[in-house]
Protein backbone atom coordinates (compact mmCIF):
# COMPACT_ATOMS: atom_id res chain seq x y z
CA UNK A 1 0.00 0.00 0.00
CA UNK A 2 2.75 2.89 0.60
CA UNK A 3 4.34 1.84 -2.74
CA UNK A 4 1.66 2.32 -4.69
CA UNK A 5 1.41 5.77 -6.22
CA UNK A 6 -1.13 8.50 -5.34
CA UNK A 7 -4.15 8.40 -7.78
CA UNK A 8 -5.07 11.22 -10.12
CA UNK A 9 -8.74 11.20 -11.86
CA UNK A 10 -9.15 14.97 -12.29
CA UNK A 11 -9.55 15.18 -16.36
CA UNK A 12 -9.17 18.98 -16.27
CA UNK A 13 -5.83 18.30 -13.96
CA UNK A 14 -4.62 15.50 -16.20
CA UNK A 15 -5.28 17.37 -19.91
CA UNK A 16 -2.82 20.03 -18.93
CA UNK A 17 0.09 18.01 -18.44
CA UNK A 18 -0.47 14.37 -20.25
CA UNK A 19 2.06 16.07 -23.28
CA UNK A 20 4.95 16.63 -20.71
CA UNK A 21 3.98 12.85 -19.06
CA UNK A 22 3.49 11.14 -22.58
CA UNK A 23 6.78 12.42 -23.67
CA UNK A 24 8.70 11.04 -20.33
CA UNK A 25 7.64 7.43 -20.18
CA UNK A 26 8.31 7.44 -23.64
CA UNK A 27 11.79 9.27 -22.95
CA UNK A 28 12.09 5.88 -20.72
CA UNK A 29 10.99 3.19 -23.00
CA UNK A 30 9.38 3.34 -26.35
CA UNK A 31 5.50 1.85 -26.82
CA UNK A 32 2.52 1.58 -28.60
CA UNK A 33 -0.46 3.74 -27.93
CA UNK A 34 -2.15 0.89 -25.54
CA UNK A 35 0.80 0.14 -23.93
CA UNK A 36 1.31 3.54 -22.86
CA UNK A 37 -2.16 3.42 -21.69
CA UNK A 38 -1.22 0.85 -19.33
CA UNK A 39 2.16 2.77 -18.59
CA UNK A 40 0.33 5.89 -17.71
CA UNK A 41 -2.33 3.66 -15.56
CA UNK A 42 0.51 2.10 -13.65
CA UNK A 43 2.16 5.12 -12.51
CA UNK A 44 -1.22 6.25 -10.75
CA UNK A 45 -2.75 8.21 -13.83
CA UNK A 46 -5.69 5.84 -13.57
CA UNK A 47 -8.22 8.67 -14.90
CA UNK A 48 -6.31 8.87 -18.26
CA UNK A 49 -8.61 7.45 -21.50
CA UNK A 50 -7.39 5.63 -23.90
CA UNK A 51 -9.12 8.18 -26.26
CA UNK A 52 -7.56 11.12 -24.96
CA UNK A 53 -3.82 9.79 -25.20
CA UNK A 54 -4.05 8.85 -28.74
CA UNK A 55 -4.80 12.00 -30.26
CA UNK A 56 -1.91 13.71 -28.13
CA UNK A 57 0.52 10.93 -29.77
CA UNK A 58 -0.78 11.73 -33.22
CA UNK A 59 -0.25 15.72 -32.15
CA UNK A 60 3.37 14.85 -30.87
CA UNK A 61 4.79 13.10 -33.42
CA UNK A 62 2.93 16.09 -36.45
CA UNK A 63 4.57 18.60 -34.22
CA UNK A 64 8.08 16.91 -34.98
CA UNK A 65 7.99 16.09 -30.69
CA UNK A 66 7.74 11.92 -31.39
CA UNK A 67 9.14 9.62 -34.11
CA UNK A 68 7.61 6.28 -34.88
CA UNK A 69 8.42 2.75 -36.30
CA UNK A 70 6.50 -0.06 -36.90
CA UNK A 71 7.02 -3.21 -35.64
CA UNK A 72 5.27 -6.39 -37.03
CA UNK A 73 2.99 -7.99 -35.27
CA UNK A 74 2.91 -12.10 -34.96
CA UNK A 75 -1.21 -11.49 -33.66
CA UNK A 76 -2.55 -8.83 -36.06
CA UNK A 77 -1.66 -5.78 -37.64
CA UNK A 78 2.03 -4.21 -37.51
CA UNK A 79 2.25 -1.89 -34.14
CA UNK A 80 3.29 1.74 -34.59
CA UNK A 81 5.78 2.67 -31.39
CA UNK A 82 6.75 5.95 -29.90
CA UNK A 83 9.56 8.00 -28.87
CA UNK A 84 10.63 11.64 -28.37
CA UNK A 85 12.68 13.26 -31.17
CA UNK A 86 15.41 15.62 -29.93
CA UNK A 87 12.97 18.15 -30.19
CA UNK A 88 10.65 16.14 -28.32
CA UNK A 89 13.43 16.16 -25.45
CA UNK A 90 13.83 19.62 -25.51
CA UNK A 91 10.13 20.32 -25.08
CA UNK A 92 10.36 17.88 -22.20
CA UNK A 93 12.82 19.56 -20.23
CA UNK A 94 11.44 23.11 -20.76
CA UNK A 95 7.87 21.45 -19.56
CA UNK A 96 8.91 19.94 -16.91
CA UNK A 97 11.20 23.29 -15.84
CA UNK A 98 7.86 24.89 -16.29
CA UNK A 99 5.69 22.41 -14.39
CA UNK A 100 8.45 22.07 -11.18
CA UNK A 101 8.08 25.83 -11.17
CA UNK A 102 4.38 26.31 -10.85
CA UNK A 103 4.45 23.05 -8.17
CA UNK A 104 6.65 25.18 -6.23
CA UNK A 105 3.93 28.56 -6.28
CA UNK A 106 1.01 26.31 -6.00
CA UNK A 107 2.82 24.35 -2.74
CA UNK A 108 3.67 27.79 -1.45
CA UNK A 109 0.18 29.43 -1.80
CA UNK A 110 -1.78 26.10 -0.26
CA UNK A 111 0.78 26.56 2.61
CA UNK A 112 0.62 30.05 3.59
CA UNK A 113 -1.58 31.99 4.58
CA UNK A 114 -1.87 35.39 2.34
CA UNK A 115 -1.53 37.82 5.19
CA UNK A 116 2.08 35.75 5.75
CA UNK A 117 2.77 35.51 1.70
CA UNK B 1 -2.71 -10.79 -23.36
CA UNK B 2 -4.16 -13.72 -24.35
CA UNK B 3 -4.72 -13.37 -28.09
CA UNK B 4 -8.53 -14.77 -29.30
CA UNK B 5 -10.42 -14.64 -32.34
CA UNK B 6 -12.86 -11.85 -32.80
CA UNK B 7 -16.41 -12.83 -33.32
CA UNK B 8 -18.17 -11.74 -36.30
CA UNK B 9 -20.31 -9.72 -34.27
CA UNK B 10 -17.39 -8.38 -32.90
CA UNK B 11 -15.44 -7.34 -36.07
CA UNK B 12 -18.79 -5.67 -36.87
CA UNK B 13 -19.14 -3.57 -33.31
CA UNK B 14 -15.56 -2.71 -34.38
CA UNK B 15 -16.35 -2.00 -37.93
CA UNK B 16 -19.14 0.44 -37.11
CA UNK B 17 -16.99 2.30 -34.63
CA UNK B 18 -13.98 3.09 -36.96
CA UNK B 19 -16.01 3.80 -40.05
CA UNK B 20 -17.98 6.26 -37.56
CA UNK B 21 -14.64 7.63 -36.50
CA UNK B 22 -13.33 8.15 -39.98
CA UNK B 23 -16.79 9.93 -41.13
CA UNK B 24 -16.02 12.66 -38.73
CA UNK B 25 -12.28 12.57 -39.32
CA UNK B 26 -13.44 13.91 -42.76
CA UNK B 27 -11.35 17.00 -42.08
CA UNK B 28 -8.35 15.50 -41.71
CA UNK B 29 -5.58 14.94 -44.89
CA UNK B 30 -6.78 11.23 -46.48
CA UNK B 31 -3.25 10.19 -45.72
CA UNK B 32 -2.65 11.16 -42.05
CA UNK B 33 -6.62 9.82 -41.72
CA UNK B 34 -5.76 6.11 -42.77
CA UNK B 35 -2.62 6.26 -40.69
CA UNK B 36 -4.76 7.11 -37.29
CA UNK B 37 -7.36 5.01 -37.83
CA UNK B 38 -5.03 1.78 -38.92
CA UNK B 39 -3.21 2.31 -35.20
CA UNK B 40 -6.89 3.18 -33.90
CA UNK B 41 -7.60 -0.42 -35.01
CA UNK B 42 -4.65 -1.90 -33.43
CA UNK B 43 -5.04 -0.62 -30.35
CA UNK B 44 -8.47 -1.32 -29.96
CA UNK B 45 -7.04 -5.43 -30.29
CA UNK B 46 -4.78 -4.68 -28.14
CA UNK B 47 -7.14 -3.81 -25.80
CA UNK B 48 -9.92 -5.92 -26.86
CA UNK B 49 -7.26 -8.87 -25.51
CA UNK B 50 -7.29 -7.05 -22.49
CA UNK B 51 -10.38 -6.01 -21.08
CA UNK B 52 -12.57 -7.13 -24.17
CA UNK B 53 -14.25 -5.23 -26.79
CA UNK B 54 -16.70 -3.99 -25.13
CA UNK B 55 -14.73 -2.20 -22.08
CA UNK B 56 -12.32 -0.85 -25.04
CA UNK B 57 -14.74 1.08 -26.78
CA UNK B 58 -16.25 2.48 -23.93
CA UNK B 59 -12.29 3.52 -22.76
CA UNK B 60 -12.11 5.31 -26.44
CA UNK B 61 -15.60 7.49 -25.94
CA UNK B 62 -17.98 8.09 -28.44
CA UNK B 63 -16.56 7.92 -32.09
CA UNK B 64 -17.80 11.40 -32.53
CA UNK B 65 -15.95 12.93 -29.63
CA UNK B 66 -12.99 10.99 -30.84
CA UNK B 67 -12.86 12.23 -33.67
CA UNK B 68 -12.98 15.93 -32.32
CA UNK B 69 -10.08 15.61 -30.14
CA UNK B 70 -8.05 14.28 -33.06
CA UNK B 71 -9.43 17.28 -35.04
CA UNK B 72 -8.55 19.46 -31.97
CA UNK B 73 -4.71 19.64 -32.69
CA UNK B 74 -5.43 19.72 -36.72
CA UNK B 75 -3.47 23.13 -38.48
CA UNK B 76 -6.89 24.57 -40.43
CA UNK B 77 -9.90 23.56 -40.70
CA UNK B 78 -10.53 21.69 -44.47
CA UNK B 79 -13.90 20.96 -46.17
CA UNK B 80 -15.69 17.39 -45.45
CA UNK B 81 -16.29 16.65 -48.52
CA UNK B 82 -17.84 12.98 -47.81
CA UNK B 83 -20.05 14.71 -45.11
CA UNK B 84 -21.27 16.88 -47.68
CA UNK B 85 -21.89 14.34 -49.88
CA UNK B 86 -23.43 12.03 -47.60
CA UNK B 87 -25.98 15.11 -46.71
CA UNK B 88 -26.85 15.91 -50.12
CA UNK B 89 -27.67 12.07 -51.03
CA UNK B 90 -30.18 12.25 -48.17
CA UNK B 91 -31.79 15.03 -49.56
CA UNK B 92 -32.09 13.32 -52.77
CA UNK B 93 -33.19 10.60 -51.32
CA UNK B 94 -36.21 12.23 -49.20
CA UNK B 95 -37.06 14.19 -52.84
CA UNK B 96 -36.90 10.69 -54.69
CA UNK B 97 -39.19 8.89 -51.93
CA UNK B 98 -41.62 12.16 -52.38
CA UNK B 99 -41.64 11.77 -56.39
CA UNK B 100 -42.41 7.91 -55.75
CA UNK B 101 -45.70 8.62 -53.05
CA UNK B 102 -46.56 11.52 -55.00
CA UNK B 103 -47.26 9.57 -58.48
CA UNK B 104 -48.76 6.22 -56.33
CA UNK B 105 -50.92 8.88 -55.15
CA UNK B 106 -52.04 9.69 -58.31
CA UNK B 107 -52.42 6.74 -59.59
CA UNK B 108 -54.26 5.45 -56.72
CA UNK B 109 -56.29 8.21 -57.37
CA UNK B 110 -57.12 7.64 -61.13
CA UNK B 111 -57.70 3.71 -59.90
CA UNK B 112 -60.20 4.71 -57.64
CA UNK B 113 -62.52 8.01 -59.43
CA UNK B 114 -62.79 5.42 -62.75
CA UNK B 115 -63.11 1.45 -64.29
CA UNK B 116 -62.03 2.84 -67.56
CA UNK B 117 -58.05 3.90 -68.50
CA UNK B 118 -57.63 7.33 -67.29
CA UNK B 119 -54.78 10.01 -67.75
CA UNK B 120 -53.82 12.70 -65.08
CA UNK B 121 -51.07 15.38 -64.90
CA UNK B 122 -49.30 16.92 -62.11
CA UNK B 123 -46.22 18.49 -60.76
CA UNK B 124 -43.62 18.03 -58.26
CA UNK B 125 -40.73 20.17 -57.15
CA UNK B 126 -40.93 21.04 -60.97
CA UNK B 127 -40.88 17.61 -62.40
CA UNK B 128 -44.10 17.24 -64.64
CA UNK B 129 -45.86 13.98 -63.65
CA UNK B 130 -48.59 12.21 -66.78
CA UNK B 131 -49.70 9.45 -65.11
CA UNK B 132 -51.75 6.85 -67.21
CA UNK B 133 -53.85 4.26 -64.84
CA UNK B 134 -56.78 1.33 -66.16
CA UNK B 135 -57.05 -2.15 -66.45
CA UNK B 136 -55.21 -2.83 -69.15
CA UNK B 137 -52.17 0.05 -68.39
CA UNK B 138 -50.51 1.83 -65.05
CA UNK B 139 -47.43 3.78 -65.75
CA UNK B 140 -46.07 7.16 -64.91
CA UNK B 141 -43.94 9.66 -67.53
CA UNK B 142 -41.54 11.97 -65.98
CA UNK B 143 -40.68 15.33 -67.57
CA UNK B 144 -38.23 18.33 -66.79
CA UNK B 145 -35.62 18.57 -64.26
CA UNK B 146 -36.74 19.16 -60.30
CA UNK B 147 -34.28 22.30 -60.06
CA UNK B 148 -35.81 23.31 -56.29
CA UNK B 149 -34.36 19.53 -55.43
CA UNK B 150 -31.17 20.38 -57.26
CA UNK B 151 -30.96 23.51 -55.80
CA UNK B 152 -31.41 22.23 -52.54
CA UNK B 153 -28.82 19.02 -52.64
CA UNK B 154 -26.84 21.86 -53.94
CA UNK B 155 -26.93 24.49 -50.80
CA UNK B 156 -26.72 21.25 -48.17
CA UNK B 157 -23.61 19.65 -50.23
CA UNK B 158 -21.82 23.60 -49.64
CA UNK B 159 -23.44 23.83 -45.90
CA UNK B 160 -22.33 20.17 -44.75
CA UNK B 161 -19.03 19.96 -46.54
CA UNK B 162 -18.56 23.24 -44.95
CA UNK B 163 -17.10 24.82 -48.31
CA UNK B 164 -16.16 27.82 -47.11
CA UNK B 165 -12.52 26.86 -45.61
CA UNK B 166 -11.64 26.81 -49.30
CA UNK B 167 -11.34 30.19 -48.49
CA UNK B 168 -7.73 31.34 -47.89
CA UNK B 169 -7.52 32.32 -44.07
CA UNK B 170 -7.20 36.30 -42.95
CA UNK B 171 -4.55 35.64 -41.06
Amino acid sequence: MENEPPQVRDPQLLKGVLPMLVLALLEEDESYGYELVTRLHGAGLVGVAPGTVYPVLTRLEREGNLASRLVASDAGPARKYYRPTDTGRAALTLAGAGWRSLAAVVDHVLATPEEER
Amino acid sequence: MTTTTPSLAERWRRFVYLETVELFLDAMPRRRRRAVLAELRENIDAATADVGLTAALADLGGPRQLAARYLESEPQGRPTWHIGTLAASIVFAVWLLGTVVYTFGMLDALLAQSQASATAEGSFFGVRILAEAGPEVLGAEFRGIAWPAVAAMVVVFGVFSRVWRLLPSPN
